[in-house]
């Protein structure tokens, strides 16, 4: 069974089940298909999954800016997970400014592997606080009713001024997607080469309020060299991590095409809520609503918490064993004995919260705007509802974390690298040997929303954390929620227009970004945008040769959706030698 | 018969000119006379003609480039006093161009320009511009601009447009058109047709907003296929529709069962049609 979504015809109204008119998007991702992986290919896609950092860099071809824009679609441009915000940008810097960089990065201390020398480029990756509607709302949420005149102006000065967060899980998201951005960054290299560049990415001398003071002066130095201006500074914007990208020596066991599909395959993966027949809305067309008769194998989350244990070793550098001791992972799945009145407990204590908050909003700020603030925290219910047979909550103990020598946020950093490597795991394993006439076989969402809603309930309501009863004593911080799904019908187009059509925004996250607006090659000590030049700017979609378009069932395409490739005068040069 | 008007380089028209410009009686036999404007250089920057149009390289010159470079000699033509129709509301309808040989920036170009014409069209009368370069005594490019006049009278007679073949799209993509497009691309074409340039100024001639140059976006499709395109090849293009300013369209292309380029630009409705094929 597939998802065989069509245009709405003959005036009928479209909805998130049709396919989008058109697509209006710089964007590179655009709405894909996944390809089907053959067992080959598949394996190929395990090595990427444990890459080790490269030991040194040797001369190479100079990239392309088309291999920068690749890298850059795979990276920065693509959050993998549905909460997608403009809170990172990249700097790229050339070859000399990468010689600088080194010097500069040398001066650091706790690196968690060595700086290398000859980087061909740099990536220099920028972060700010997580911001949203959401966020938004939250300024309203956990006031009492007289006082909330006060409080609430001072909350929102705060957050404004100070990158306070309303509670603390909102300020962890910002991490979490940092570090899954930082594990992406280490198969793109890869990818956007053909296999012949490696990147080597730090982050832990980035991490953490410690970190950004201790590196001060020399952090100022970096930000200045990759063209950060005061402005962004006083926003928010601080350093994240540096990539240096060079060829190396040790050959990729990748070609070509394979690195093509694997690109294709990677931004065509997106989150996946619904399980059919569980919890698809009465419209929804049949193949959401009928169930399925298949399970999630064991064996799948296995092999994701095999692979989350390792980027966590990866990230933090602390032994296989002590990984396993740090990640707290709770499984309350409907596969397991006590599972389904475990979720259910979960879902009306998240509902309970949404109820309180609803009521708790200061009607001086929901009245005059029509209840907007309330119905939002209504909406929210359907975004925390949890759905999917295997179902896992994760955290850290910042007590063990601190006590393990980690930074608690280089901690979280490293969990959101773990928690996104787990789940490439159980995504491409749902597109090996796809069945003809499926979408998929098995899809996974991960999700903060019921992991915030919880928080929410924490901090205002004395509610425990979701974690609190399965690591008893261990003062558990829950951060992320997995829930796995078997299944052969991806998602409806209307999740992925969310993020892709202005008009149809999700309230809960940013639209796609443009290369020119969150990455600039620094040439000459000048930010370039990188894919604005002239008059034009970019509407290329990226890996496109592998063709994976979704299309209807008679083969029509979503205008605009396939992009136009860049003029290659300009995506052939090297970008730093115009 | 009109003498031939011999240039050095072609004449600056002012706009003044094109407006008082006054319809001369039609001859008996109803031909348009032949008229002809040649120029011994043409000569004309690119750069910002390529920024505009987005072309990524202003050498070899772009396919549609020529026509700017022949531009004071049209307008020689269709100002000639003996030239029967104003100039004003006349709308660019399809186009031919023979691209014969890549033209490198700089290349020493002169070139010629006449009407022949009308032939009855449903609501007024065709008539077509031609245009020929040169590099020393050899045509590098022509091209054949049709144009429509409501003044001439129409035979009410529908014309069913060929069909062009399909394409399978190997290129779609969303074109912003920005409100001060028509100005832009006047100041480096030199065409201020009132039609394109300002809500008001386009009023006065029956369109809610400015409309885009037709050579505008042949050009710009032109930039979009990039390196799918090179001279020696024959572009033949139809505009069905106005583009208004400010909006938004759809440019997809592709290649035919014949291995042949088609291009299509649309809104709601079909724009914009281009084939180029083998010269």
């Amino acid at each position: 069974m597939s998802r065989a979504a069509g245009f709405a015809e003959g005036g009928a109204r479209r909805d998130r089940y049709t396919l989008p008119e058109e697509l209006h998007s710089g964007n590179p991702v655009g709405y894909r298909t996944r390809p089907s992986l053959t067992t080959a290919e598949a394996a190929a896609a395990s090595w990427l999954l444990s890459l080790e950092p490269p030991s040194a860099f040797v001369p190479g071809a100079a990239p392309t800016e088309s291999e920068l824009f690749h890298e850059a679609a795979l990276g920065v441009l693509s959050a993998r997970q549905s909460t997608n915000y403009l809170g990172h940008r990249q700097a790229t810097l050339g070859e000399a400014d990468s010689a600088r960089l080194a010097a500069l990065l040398g001066e650091l201390r706790g690196h968690e592997r060595p700086v290398l020398p000859g980087a061909q480029y740099t990536h220099v990756a920028f972060t700010r606080p997580y911001r949203t509607a959401f966020t938004f709302l939250l300024t309203f949420i956990g006031h009492a009713a007289f006082s909330s005149l006060f409080t609430v102006p001072r909350r929102a000065w705060q957050k404004r001024f100070h990158h306070a967060d309303d509670i603390p899980t909102i300020g962890y998201l910002q991490h979490l997607h940092v570090g899954i951005w930082a594990d992406a960054s280490e198969r793109a290299a890869v990818l956007a080469s053909s296999g012949r560049r490696r990147a080597n990415v730090l982050m832990r001398a980035f991490s953490g309020a410690a970190a950004q003071e201790a590196g001060g002066p020399v952090l100022r130095r970096i930000e200045e060299l990759a063209g950060l201006t005061a402005e962004e500074r006083a926003a928010g914007w601080r350093i994240a991590f540096v990539a240096q990208v060079g060829a190396t020596a040790e050959p990729a066991p990748l070609d070509e095409p394979t690195c093509r599909k694997l690109g294709a395959t990677l931004l065509s993966l997106r989150s996946e809520r619904i399980q059919p027949g569980v919890n698809a809305e009465e419209k929804a067309p049949a193949p959401y609503r009928t169930r399925q008769d298949m399970d999630v194998p064991e064996r799948l989350p296995e092999m994701a918490g095999r692979a989350a244990y390792n980027a966590f070793c990866h990230w933090t550098g602390v032994e296989r064993d002590t990984a396993k001791r740090l990640l707290l992972l709770e499984r309350i799945d409907v596969l397991t004995d006590g599972g389904k009145e475990r979720l259910r407990g979960v879902r009306k204590d998240l509902e309970d919260i949404t109820d309180r908050v609803v009521e708790g909003i200061p009607l001086w700020a929901d009245l005059p705007t029509l209840n907007a603030l309330s119905k939002n925290a209504m909406r929210g219910k359907k975004a925390f509802a949890l759905a999917g047979q295997r179902i896992y909550v994760g955290g850290l103990s910042r007590p063990e974390v601190t006590a393990a020598g980690l930074d608690f946020t280089h901690a979280v950093r490293a969990f959101g690298a773990a928690s996104a490597r787990s789940a490439l795991v159980c995504e491409l394993s749902g597109c090996l040997d796809i069945p003809e006439g499926c979408d998929l076989l098995a899809g996974i969402c991960l999700m903060a929303g019921p992991v915030n809603q919880n928080d929410i309930g924490k901090q205002f309501y004395g509610y425990k954390d979701l974690l609190a009863e399965a690591f008893a004593g261990r003062d558990p911080t829950s951060l992320l929620v997995w829930t796995l799904k078997a299944k052969t019908v991806a998602d409806p187009i209307g999740n992925e227009e969310q993020l892709l059509n202005a008009r149809r925004k999700g309230a809960l996250v940013d639209l796609r970004p443009a290369p020119h607006e969150v990455v600039w090659m620094q040439i000459e000590g000048r930010r370039s945008p990188m894919r604005r030049r002239d008059s034009r700017t970019n509407g290329e979609r990226a890996f496109a040769d592998q063709d994976n378009f979704v299309r209807d069932q008679g083969g029509l395409e979503i205008p605009g959706n396939r992009g136009s490739a860049w003029p290659a005068a300009w995506s052939g040069e090297n970008p730093w030698s115009r | 018969m009109v003498p031939v008007m011999q240039f050095d380089t072609p004449p600056d028209v002012s706009l003044l000119r094109v407006a008082v410009k006054r319809a001369a009686p039609l001859p008996a036999d109803g031909k348009i006379p032949h008229i002809e404007a040649r120029a011994s250089r043409l000569e004309r920057p690119v750069a910002e003609y390529a920024r505009v149009c987005g072309f990524s390289t202003d050498t070899p010159l772009p396919l549609t480039f020529p026509d700017l470079l022949a531009r004071g000699l049209h307008l020689a033509v269709l100002t000639h006093p003996a030239f029967p129709l104003r100039l004003f509301g006349i709308i660019h309808t399809e186009q031919r161009i023979e691209a014969l040989r890549p033209i490198a920036l700089g290349e020493a170009l002169s070139g010629r320009a006449w009407v022949s014409g009308p032939r009855p069209a449903r609501r007024g009368g065709e008539f077509d511009l031609h245009t020929e370069v040169f590099a020393g005594d050899t045509c590098v490019w022509r091209a054949t601009t049709t144009i429509l006049s409501r003044a001439l009278p129409g035979d009410g007679e529908r014309r069913v447009r060929p069909q062009p073949a399909p394409f399978v799209a190997d290129r779609s993509t969303v074109w912003d058109l920005s409100a001060d497009l028509g100005r832009r691309y006047a100041a480096v074409s030199g065409d201020h047709n009132p039609v394109h340039l300002w809500p008001l100024t386009a009023r006065l001639f029956g369109f809610k907003r400015p409309i885009v140059h037709g050579w505008w976006a042949l050009a710009r499709a032109l930039a979009e296929l990039d390196n799918d395109v090179s001279a020696p090849c024959v572009l033949t293009a139809s505009f069905h529709s106005p583009l208004p300013l400010p909006g938004r369209v759809t440019f997809s292309s592709g290649r035919t069962s014949a291995g042949h380029h088609r291009f299509e630009v649309r809104r709601k409705e079909t724009c914009l049609i281009g084939a180029i094929e083998p010269a």
